[in-house]
């Protein structure tokens, strides 16, 4: 058993990609920017535009895509179980749908909604592919710094930025500490003969006392021990601190710009040209 | 043969930009009744090498025979295989979720699907053997406890599967002299009484020195030695090139027959050191007092 095998969240893959040395700042809006505009994507050619370029940039992060779209596997059941209970009971939000493909009382699916949550499903796909893809290839520090520079926009307005980005950051990071404890503390438990998702819901639900309540203590036990880290360390916030490393902009962001920029417009061009359904 | 391992090899993280390799081609032969040391470097693959032992693992590539039953073979049958080999993690009393120690030590019997009277058996006489009396622990609270003695619940609550193995890893790792102590003469015990198998995998030397039968010494994720403590010690080039460094005893005899001085190298503790460097005085006031 190995669970962080299929945990890419807060993970970093160090590589020397362009994508890499782009400055934390550039990656973080133009990867708002993008999955903002994912939500405006209605058809089946957009979003095929848009993994493509995606899948692009994942090539040019060197990083490989089978492994980007690894920590998609826990997931999985549960986008196609959502998948079939929005199909099965939605009927009645496509009934004036004339395209049944099957009817049984009130289960009726349409091609339309079939239409529709096959969308939502890719959606989410490339919604999970897009941020994994900024987080492997942005190291922790690069992510607080930029996080914590493009915040500090609102401090006047009595935003924290520093200890925003720091919350950010810490959650984060301890992602993939804790999967691995959990790991560790369900061996644990399976070498006292513990059973693990099997039996029925009450039964299930049981066994995973065992397993949440040591994870519990431990993360308030690593929740202390960082913060006496931190006051022995004097953290006070980001209030007159100053950076050893500078953020600035080079050419290769405005080039990024540039090129993101370029393909929006293409992308928004390519979806009037190409109409629904397709 | 208990058990027997065969060829194993293990990678983490397989088919991602991590991929560690850290066990390649382990062969292992474990008797009934041994108490056995398993040392080595950090990372050299000790505590992967033991969760395949009681089927935490499944071996990809190698055999792992515990028993005389294939664990590849007896994927169904994994709980058994977990209540027969016991074992014990690093600080175990993380695991501990329960209330009370009574409760807690019940958790693997009660997997067992046993009947109640006999879960109240096993709990008490677990409890017995780590050193804890039933009477006075059994309804404590586990918060109320220390750390060493924590650590001793945690253990019964293995022992009380009944295995015919177990395996502790680096059982004294953050305890106190005297809750290593405690640990160290509990594992003895039950080793002598209650004629336990133990593997014993540890990063100190001088508590593995004088507990052990048998050490087996892995370094790269392969066994690179086997035998008596005396005889892996006294392979000090050899311990020193894989980072393991030796006991300090033996080193201290050694840097002393560099010196001319006429002592056994090998000495596994500070008494045995003792009685040679006296024996090497008394042969040395001997031989000036006939001269």
């Amino acid at each position: 058993m190995e669970l962080s095998k299929d945990i890419t969240l807060g993970q970093y893959v160090p590589r020397d990609s362009v994508i890499h040395r782009l400055d934390p700042r550039t990656k973080i809006v133009l990867w708002m920017v993008l999955i903002t505009v994912l939500f405006f994507i209605h058809t089946y050619t957009g979003y095929l535009v848009f993994a493509l370029f995606i899948l692009w940039v994942t090539h040019l992060a060197e990083i490989p895509v089978l492994y980007a779209l690894r920590g998609l596997k826990p997931a999985i059941p549960f986008i196609i179980v959502l998948f079939i209970i929005q199909l099965l009971f939605s009927g009645s939000l496509f009934a004036d749908s004339p395209n049944v493909v099957f009817q049984w009382g009130f289960v009726r699916i349409t091609t339309d909604a079939i239409r529709t949550y096959s969308l939502i499903m890719i959606r989410v796909v490339l919604l999970f592919l897009s941020v994994t893809i900024l987080t492997l290839a942005t190291s922790l520090v690069g992510l607080t710094d930029g996080m914590e520079n493009l915040l500090s926009i609102g401090r006047r307005i009595g935003i924290p930025a520093n200890e925003l980005a720091m919350v950010m950051v810490i959650a984060l990071r301890f992602v993939p500490t804790l999967v691995d404890e959990l790991e560790k503390i369900m061996k644990a438990q399976m070498a006292r003969g513990a059973l693990i998702d099997e039996g029925n819901f009450i039964q299930r639900t049981k066994q995973k006392i065992p397993i949440l309540i040591p994870l519990l203590m431990s993360t308030f036990r690593r929740a202390e021990d960082l913060i006496v880290a931190m006051e022995a360390r004097c953290y006070r916030g980001g209030k007159g601190r100053t950076k050893r490393r500078q953020l600035r902009l080079t050419a290769l962001d405005y080039r990024a710009i540039g090129i993101t920029a370029g393909f929006l417009v293409f992308l928004m061009a390519f979806i009037r040209l190409v109409p629904p359904p397709w | 043969m208990l058990i027997k391992v065969r060829g194993l090899e293990h990678s983490y993280m397989e088919g991602t930009p991590f991929e560690n390799q850290v066990l390649y081609g382990v062969d292992l032969d474990i008797e009934e009744g041994e108490m056995v040391g398993l040392i080595g470097p950090t990372q050299s693959g000790k505590s992967t090498l033991i969760q395949y032992l009681n089927g935490l693992f499944i071996p990809k590539i190698g055999e792992v025979v515990v028993d005389g039953i294939d664990v590849r073979e007896q994927r169904s049958r994994l709980r058994k295989l977990r209540q027969k080999v016991g074992l014990v993690f690093q600080y175990p009393e993380h695991q501990l979720f329960e209330e009370t120690v009574g409760k807690d030590v019940a958790f693997g019997p009660k997997n067992l699907g046993l009947p109640e009277d006999e879960v109240r058996r096993r709990v008490d006489s677990a409890l017995e053997a780590v050193g804890l009396d039933p009477e006075v622990f059994r309804d404590r609270y586990i918060f109320a406890l220390s750390g060493g003695q924590k650590r001793r619940v945690a253990i019964a609550g293995v022992l009380a599967l009944n295995p015919r193995v177990m395996i502790f890893d680096d059982p004294t790792a953050g305890l106190d002299p005297r809750g290593r102590e405690e640990i160290l003469a509990t594992i003895k015990k039950l080793h002598s009484e209650q004629d336990l198998t133990v593997i014993f995998v540890s990063n100190s030397l001088e508590d593995i020195a004088r507990l052990v039968d048998r050490l087996i010494v892995l370094a790269q994720g392969k066994v690179i030695m086997s035998g008596t403590p005396r005889e892996v010690f006294s392979q000090v080039k050899k311990m020193r090139e894989i980072g393991m460094g030796i006991l300090q005893t033996v080193d201290v005899m050694s840097r002393l027959r560099d010196r001319g001085w006429d002592v056994a190298t090998t000495a596994l503790t500070v008494e045995e050191a003792c009685d040679e460097i006296l024996a090497c005085f008394r042969k040395k006031a001997s031989g000036e007092g006939r001269e």
